[in-house]
């Protein structure tokens, strides 16, 4: 087995509403091989999104730790923090997210720009990028001019402008009608190849769990549902 | 993986300055977004309105100060005044006049005697000035230059003439030709004095264009003057012009007048002293500054309110656009690069607002005097129109300001005016920039949920 890009040990993550303490992840352990696509399956309210959220570091833990790429979440401060979303992940929302003031490429291009990268090189890369989702033509088009669909292509090629080793997906599908889903879903699957990357996806839908090289159940902590190896 | 550069300000720009003023109409069915950019279009036009009476008070203000300052200079006081005895002999007084004009730094120096006294013609009398000025005068640029007639000469040749200033004239209702009565005090036994009255032909009518000056101005020949007027009221000197009043080697130029007067005995001598024009009209040149300052705080206090009125846009903008600064700071913004996102942008603003302002300001300040005539022709059309009978207005009436307002065009203040607009922007954009600062990317996820 190659070395984790992801390992979580004894994750505990509890929100409190009044009086009442939810416990979402409770002394959760996780672990992920590179370049993998991994489905993390779960009912609503399972704590799916957070466990993504705390991956992306978009969100705090309780106790425990999380080694993404080397880096250990639990000891970083607000800027280093910054600087793992920037290098490390790249992330694609349920809602696709967009700035509705800057076109395709543009939305692309920007967290490359934000990053350091020269404008010429980032809207190059961007440029690429759509390419790869099959939106070339669209890249001056904004956001209130394109369909669902290619909304959220548009936001699979901004999460890896900056070439970042995981994406995460959380429910990616989960607004798009079933032919925008397929295509989706075959762009995800061919991600990993096509961006070196390693994805971890969070969903419902049934047919976007099948392309997933592990899946992991949530439900009070993390199991482990299925495991087609590699 | 690319190497992550040292922080940049070019993509904070960009994206500050689309985030608050859009991309060029791209779509026009989306309403909202401009209602969004409105606003900060609304906050440039805040500023720059702001800021346009600020230059019109700076450039009117400084250009009526320094015609008047320059018409009291040249007309009246002289750059420097040295008071003389009132008995110094003629020889000697010419001699000491020489010597100075002589100086390097020094472009003239004419004797003068100042004294009060009575005016009187057929219509009216009132109280009037006496200057006795010496013929040398009429070599002094500075004074031909301000100095204009209504009618006759600008200097009395003989003894029994006297020129008139514009609107000592008018209250005696003389023209050139005329006569006119002075009268004035003369001593008479035990401490008396007794009424001494001159018969003067008007040889000329003046105006140095302020009405505070040439209001008075009852202007003979120097050797009338000492003759009329009485040594215990009267004064007599020296008025210096020399070539760079404004300068700082003014003082140096007076301190070389005073090693003057020692090397020819007068060192400590009664009735020798010697001031600036600075010194001479203190209290007036105080006044003026003072008025301005008052003018130029009530208009700073407009372009704060329209920077806090750009604050307020910012702050309005971040509150409600919470999810696309989480969407930032999601691929790795930082909170320090969203604070300068917003401080970017509101300096940007505040610097549109600026150029825009200081360009009207200065194009109406260039051109203050063309303006207020074409408002006044259109006030005085239409006034005329519903009131045949009603009197023509006059915005700036010439009996109390400069008939003509000298404008300069000073970098200084077009420097300093755009500085403090864009820093107070600046500053005023900190609020809302600390507040999209502390936003946090987990806010995407409240979203989602």
């Amino acid at each position: 087995m190659n070395e984790p890009i992801i390992e979580c040990r004894d994750l505990i993550k509890t929100f409190s509403s009044g009086a009442e303490v939810l416990h979402i992840l409770d002394h959760a352990d996780f672990s992920l091989e590179k370049g993998k696509i991994c489905t993390i399956l779960g009912p609503s309210g399972s704590g799916k999104s957070t466990f993504l959220a705390i991956l992306g570091s978009l969100e705090r833990f309780d106790s425990g730790s999380v080694r993404v790429d080397g880096y250990e979440l639990q000891t970083l401060q607000e800027k280093s923090l910054s600087v793992f979303r920037r290098k490390v992940v790249g992330f694609v929302f349920q809602f696709h997210f967009l700035l509705g003031d800057f076109s395709a490429l543009e939305n692309v291009a920007l967290p490359g720009y934000m990053a350091g990268l020269p404008r010429a090189d980032a809207w190059k890369r961007a440029t690429q990028l759509l390419d790869l989702v099959g939106l070339r033509n669209r890249a001056h088009h904004y956001p209130s001019q394109l369909s669902g669909g290619e909304r959220q292509r548009v936001a699979i090629a901004r999460a890896l402008i900056n070439e970042p080793p995981i994406v995460l997906a959380d429910e990616p599908t989960g607004n798009l009608d079933a032919a925008s889903s397929e295509e989706l879903r075959s762009l995800l699957q061919r991600l990993p190849e096509a961006a070196k990357t390693t994805l971890v996806l969070v969903t419902h839908d049934s047919e976007l769990a099948t392309i997933g090289d592990t899946s992991f159940l949530l439900k009070g902590g993390i199991s482990n549902a299925s495991d087609k190896g590699s | 993986m690319h190497q992550i550069k040292a922080r940049n300000l070019k993509p904070l720009f960009f994206l500050g300055l689309r985030f608050l003023f859009g991309k060029p109409v791209q779509n026009p069915k989306a309403p909202v977004h401009r209602v969004r950019h409105s606003a900060f279009w609304g906050a440039v036009l805040g500023i720059s309105v702001s800021i346009v009476p600020l230059y019109i008070v700076l450039f009117v203000s400084n250009g009526m100060i320094q015609g008047i300052t320059d018409r009291y200079l040249e007309t009246k006081t002289g750059h420097l005044q040295l008071a003389l005895p009132f008995t110094l002999t003629g020889e000697t007084r010419e001699k000491l006049q020489r010597d100075i004009a002589g100086l390097g730094g020094v472009a003239s120096a004419s004797f003068e005697v100042d004294g009060i006294g009575l005016a009187a013609s057929s219509r009216g009398s009132t109280s009037a000035q006496v200057r006795g000025l010496d013929q040398s005068i009429m070599a002094d640029e500075g004074f031909k230059k301000f100095i204009q007639t209504d009618g006759g000469t600008i200097y009395p040749e003989k003894q029994n003439e006297a020129v008139l200033g514009r609107y000592l004239a008018r209250a005696l209702g003389v023209g050139v030709g005329d006569t006119v009565t002075l009268i004035t005090l003369r001593d008479a036994h035990e401490g008396q004095m007794l009424p001494r009255l001159s018969i003067f032909r008007v040889a000329g009518i003046v105006s140095s264009g302020y009405r505070e000056l040439d209001a008075n101005w009852f202007i003979v020949r120097s050797e009338a003057a000492l003759r009329l007027l009485n040594p215990s009221t009267a004064y007599a000197f020296i008025g210096i012009k020399t070539v760079d009043p404004y300068g700082a080697g003014l003082n140096a130029l007076a301190s070389g007048i005073t090693d003057q007067l020692s090397q020819s005995g007068f060192s400590g001598v009664q009735g020798f002293s010697l001031r600036t024009w600075r010194d001479i009209e203190r209290s007036l040149f105080a006044s003026f500054s003072s008025t301005k300052s008052v003018l130029i705080l009530i208009m700073a206090i407009a372009i704060i309110v329209a920077a806090v009125n750009l604050a307020s846009a910012l702050t309005t903008y971040v509150i409600e656009h919470r999810t696309e600064i989480a969407i930032l700071r999601s691929f790795g913004v930082s909170s320090q690069q969203t604070a300068s996102i917003f401080l970017l942008g509101g300096a940007a603003t505040g610097t549109l607002g600026c150029i825009a302002g200081s360009a009207v300001g200065i194009f109406i300040s260039f051109y203050i005097n063309q303006i207020l005539s074409g408002i006044q022709a259109a006030i005085n059309f239409v006034s005329r129109l519903l009131a045949p009978a009603s009197h023509p207005v006059t915005l700036l009436n010439p009996d109390y300001y400069l008939e003509r307002i000298p404008i300069s065009i000073n970098w200084d203040y077009i420097i300093i005016v755009v500085g403090v607009g864009i820093a107070v922007s600046a500053l005023v954009s900190l609020v809302p920039a600390v507040k999209s600062s502390r936003i946090a990317p987990a806010e995407l996820i409240r979203h989602g949920q």
